[in-house]
């Protein structure tokens, strides 16, 4: 990096110097990127960081001492209950209250070595889904009495990295390292398909919010678009990076994707047009949209929450943690943010309005 | 699941799947519990030793073959277009169980594998080969010219401060392992009070001795490296040098030099700071502490701060080792002052050609010769004794000036001037009306000059020190509006032209004071007194006239500007060649300080 001050700003995340910048405010972080590969920084509309529904800010609520690295984090509808995934097991807390925290709960789905690293509960929120390291998905029971497993989906990849659960609660995906994306009938605990055509592990994954489509992202740099009832990919997207994280915004035509690279790239999903922004310095480990789609977080090996307008990523706010922010959650009320932290905790954050 | 990690071929998982490992995600010096197979994947890896580049590109590791004891090649994959720093998690992280691991890091973490046991090992950017790998966590810090260091201190090493700051010789110079590559990190100098006494050097006895309490505490100051914040990976591959700090003795310094008090002891420090750690890390404020601050210091590069050199011994060492004070040493004598400047005018002899590195035999560089080092005028400063600019005419007068008729034009295109750069010299001119000045001020009895400084240190050294970026970009390295080397050198004595750097958003170095970027060399006389920068303006060569007299004053300090484009000249504020500095200091040939040399500037200082 070549310095232009001896004594260089103390600059937060920054965009490489290399790039244009508007004046007031950060060097442009977001680009508008057209069918013809130009790009553009970003005027963003007086409403990009106000108005009904976009945050102002979010401060941290609770810390849950999960003890090991959290690379899977999922808050229940109630808001009521935070699920952290670590090493071997999760692990459940009550968030309900103020106060310290201890778990309330622990699911041990794994062997004590391997880490989960996704944790999804289904709509109805008796269920939870995990996986992680190892072959075999867990599904628990969260309504008995003390928390036990219903059934366990065995595949034949080593591990899972990324689960998502069909709107209906019938189908559940799994992404595997080997690439594979393996549709599992929860109600028969069969597998139904795998979707295969990623040629390395498949990290990410979403489902449009018409339940029709599912999107993943490959350690093969491709995200890939699969329509669920014809069982067959539809589309293809190529990226110079590895693709670490995604997601569908759920009520407008874009796709967030989050990069090894630390771009944050926003896909429209019918149109050869996206947005890149460039608030990341490291990879973007996680993302996640709100419910009603206006703004969306992503996380990064650079320790930083980001919080983002859909779908031209004007920053709305940013925390800075202590450590590389593997996963998060949003709750289906947009209240609350919850982080797994390479720091061996995770995070609540109540979303100031 | 152990079973599968241990050598089992990993047919199904490729290294960017190992990218995508907890390890990898979490960063490897968070990596402290997962390090058991460290020492063992170590020696495997370490017969895979890669390339560090390739490693690094964004985009991670290329694939490779899942048979087991594959080295790490790294498969440089193109990056976004305007993607950050990233680095796939694979350069740093052996996510499964047998990769290898980085030569800094991290643990290889045994598991996280999906199950497998790949062998294929990331690139691992440091392995040395059959060496048992280095513990990875902490940060460790390599003094470079640790010899020299030594030396000074068993002599008793003292550094010259002055009002408008004064460089380090030696500079700090170091080297840095045990950092995540990945990680973004701040590198600052701070220098400290050894004790809280204040010294005196007692000539007769050849001893420092203490003469009382020390001053009351200066004003703290840090100095960052012009480099920061980079990734761990940027300041491991390459040498750090602090060779543009400078000392200074002015409380009110408002340069960001470091302050310190004449006829103290002090003690440098390096600080490698983790970039979220370094909220608070300032070049007026003490060095935060913290977790993610570590402090590095060398017993032996303590100094004594001084305004002039006391023991001889020191003295003679500086000349000797100094590239920047070659010029004394003529004939192993040992001459200071205006006696040494008339001399060495007069072995000046017409002729362009630009110093670099490989006129001067052994002269070890400092500093870093990578580019962007280069780029800020770096600090690779050596000139040599060669470019004898005056022909044989002896000059009384320490005037810099030229001989007769040694205008020589010398214009080149950018891309000539990288050829002639090794063989050019760059001249510096110096208005009129301060040439006037400066004779009639040198032939005060007693006055020495003050040797034009810059700010930056360039180094004639090759073709690409010479060419300063103005764009900072990487593809500017080589090119800059002006690069065509234009120096008239006009007949008239002493009609040196000093051209003025004009202002630009690349600020050099320390030299606050000047708004602008210099794209600058200097010109070594053959005794490398001071150095020259000029610009490499192209148009230059049209009239020297004219830019002088868009010259305010002359400007005795070595281009730490440009010279550009003539019509762009700024006034030169206030650069006085010629001042009664009060102190009896050696020519300084290496640039130092601001433009505008004040009321103290004739002073030759040996560094």
């Amino acid at each position: 990096q070549m310095a232009f001050e001896s004594h260089p700003h103390l600059r937060g995340s920054s965009v490489s110097s290399s790039l244009p910048s508007i004046p007031g405010g950060k060097p442009a972080y977001s680009f508008h990127v057209s069918a013809d590969g130009q790009m553009q920084p970003v005027p963003f509309p007086s409403d990009a960081l106000v108005g009904a529904g976009i945050p102002r800010h979010a401060r941290q609520l609770h810390t849950l001492a999960h003890g090991e690295v959290v690379c899977a984090v999922t808050i229940s509808g109630s808001t009521q209950h935070v699920y952290t995934g670590g090493k071997g097991c999760v692990k459940v807390w009550d968030v309900g209250q103020p106060g310290a925290k201890t778990p309330v709960a622990q699911l041990d789905c794994l062997n004590r070595d391997n880490y989960i690293r996704s944790c999804k509960l289904l709509p109805d929120g008796r269920s939870l889904i995990v996986g992680g390291e190892a072959s075999t998905l867990s599904i628990w029971d969260l309504a008995a009495p003390t928390p036990r497993i219903k059934a366990e989906l065995t595949s034949s990849a080593p591990a899972c990295y990324a689960l998502a659960v069909s709107p209906d609660a019938k189908v559940c995906f799994s992404c595997c390292s080997d690439g594979n994306i393996v549709v599992w009938d929860l109600q028969n605990q069969t597998m139904v398909r795998q979707f295969q055509g990623h040629t390395d592990g498949a990290s990410c994954i979403d489902i449009s919010d018409y339940g029709t489509r599912l999107w993943t992202g490959g350690l093969d740099n491709t995200v890939r678009c699969w329509d669920l009832r014809e069982g067959r990919q539809l589309q293809q997207h190529d990226f110079s990076s590895q693709i670490f994280s995604l997601g569908h915004c759920p009520n407008q035509d874009w796709l967030a994707v989050g990069m090894e690279s630390s771009n944050v790239e926003i896909l429209h999903v019918r149109k050869p047009e996206k947005y890149q922004l460039h608030l990341h310095e490291s990879c973007v480990l996680s993302l996640k949209f709100a419910s009603c789609g206006r703004w969306f977080v992503s996380t990064g090996k650079d320790n930083l929450l980001n919080a983002w307008r859909t779908p031209y990523g004007a920053s709305i706010f940013q925390s800075k943690e202590s450590s590389s922010v593997l996963s998060c959650d949003i709750s289906r009320n947009n209240k609350y943010i919850v982080t797994g932290s390479g720091d061996k905790k995770a995070t609540v954050y109540e979303v100031v309005y | 699941m152990a079973e599968k990690r241990r050598g089992s071929p990993c047919s199904m998982l490729s290294l960017k799947a190992h990218a995508f490992s907890v390890e990898a995600l979490i960063g490897a010096e968070k990596q402290q519990q997962l390090q058991k197979k460290r020492r063992k994947l170590g020696a495997e890896e370490a017969a895979g030793a890669v390339d560090d580049g390739g490693c690094s590109r964004g985009g991670g590791v290329g694939e490779k073959g899942p048979s087991e004891g594959d080295e790490g090649t790294a498969l440089p994959l193109p990056a976004g277009a305007a993607s950050g720093p990233a680095r796939s998690g694979a350069d740093l992280e052996r996510g499964a169980a047998g990769s290898c691991e980085d030569g800094f890091q991290q643990g290889a973490s045994p598991l996280a594998s999906p199950g497998g046991s790949p062998k294929g090992s990331p690139a691992p950017s440091l392995a040395r080969p059959g060496t048992p790998l280095p513990s990875p966590q902490a940060p460790r810090v390599d003094l470079q010219g640790a010899e020299l260091w030594k030396r000074f201190h068993e002599i008793g090493t003292e550094m010259i401060i002055t009002k408008a700051g004064r460089r380090m010789f030696p500079a700090m110079r170091v080297k840095i392992t045990g950092l995540d590559p990945h990680q973004q990190y701040y590198i600052a100098m701070d220098i400290v009070p050894v004790d809280n006494k204040r010294y005196r050097y007692v000539y007769h006895s050849s001893k420092w001795m203490v003469a009382g309490n020390a001053d009351s505490p200066v004003p703290p100051r840090v100095y960052i490296h012009p480099d920061s914040p980079a990734s761990g990976e940027t300041w491991m591959r390459q040498v750090i040098s602090f060779d543009k700090l400078k000392l200074t003795n002015n409380e009110l310094d408002d340069q960001g030099h470091i302050i310190l008090h004449s006829m103290h002891k002090y003690q440098p420090r390096v600080h490698v700071i983790r970039k979220d750690c370094g909220d608070d890390l300032s070049p007026i404020k003490p060095v935060p502490s913290g977790e993610g601050v570590k402090a590095f210091s060398f017993p032996e590069t303590v100094f004594t701060t001084v305004t002039a050199y006391q023991n001889q011994q020191i003295t003679r060492l500086k000349i000797d080792r100094n590239p920047f004070a070659k010029g004394f040493r003529d004939s192993g004598r040992n001459r200071m002052g205006l006696e040494a400047l008339v001399e060495s005018y007069a072995f000046w002899r017409p002729s362009l050609r630009t110093l670099t590195f490989e006129d001067i035999p052994g002269i070890p560089k400092q500093g870093n010769a990578s580019s962007s080092t280069l780029l800020q005028g770096t600090g690779n400063g050596v000139p040599a004794t060669h470019p004898h600019l005056l022909s044989g005419s002896s000059c009384s007068s320490p005037a810099f000036h030229l001989g007769p008729n040694t205008s020589q034009l010398c214009s080149l295109a950018p891309a000539d001037y990288s050829a002639c750069a090794r063989s050019g010299l760059t001249l510096n001119r110096y208005s009129t009306s301060l040439a006037e000045t400066y004779n009639r001020l040198t032939n005060q009895a007693g006055e020495t000059f003050a040797p034009p400084r810059t700010p930056s240190y360039v180094g004639v050294s090759s073709s690409t020190s010479v060419n300063m970026s103005m764009g900072g970009t990487d593809g500017d390295t080589f090119s800059c509006p002006q690069t065509s080397l234009s120096m008239q050198i006009s007949g008239m004595s002493p009609q040196l032209q000093y051209i003025m750097p004009s202002p630009s958003s690349n600020a050099f170095a320390t030299n606050q004071t000047h708004q602008g970027s210099y794209n600058t060399f200097r010109l070594h006389s053959p005794c490398a007194l001071y150095g020259y920068n000029f610009s490499t303006s192209p148009k230059l060569a049209a009239s020297p006239e004219k830019i002088v007299s868009s010259q305010g004053s002359f400007l005795g300090s070595s281009p730490s500007g440009t010279m550009t484009d003539r019509q762009m000249l700024p006034p030169v504020e206030g650069v006085h060649l010629l001042s009664s500095g009060g102190q009896q200091s050696f020519f300084d040939s290496r640039t130092l300080g601001s433009l505008t040399l004040s009321s103290s500037q004739v002073s030759a200082h040996m560094v």
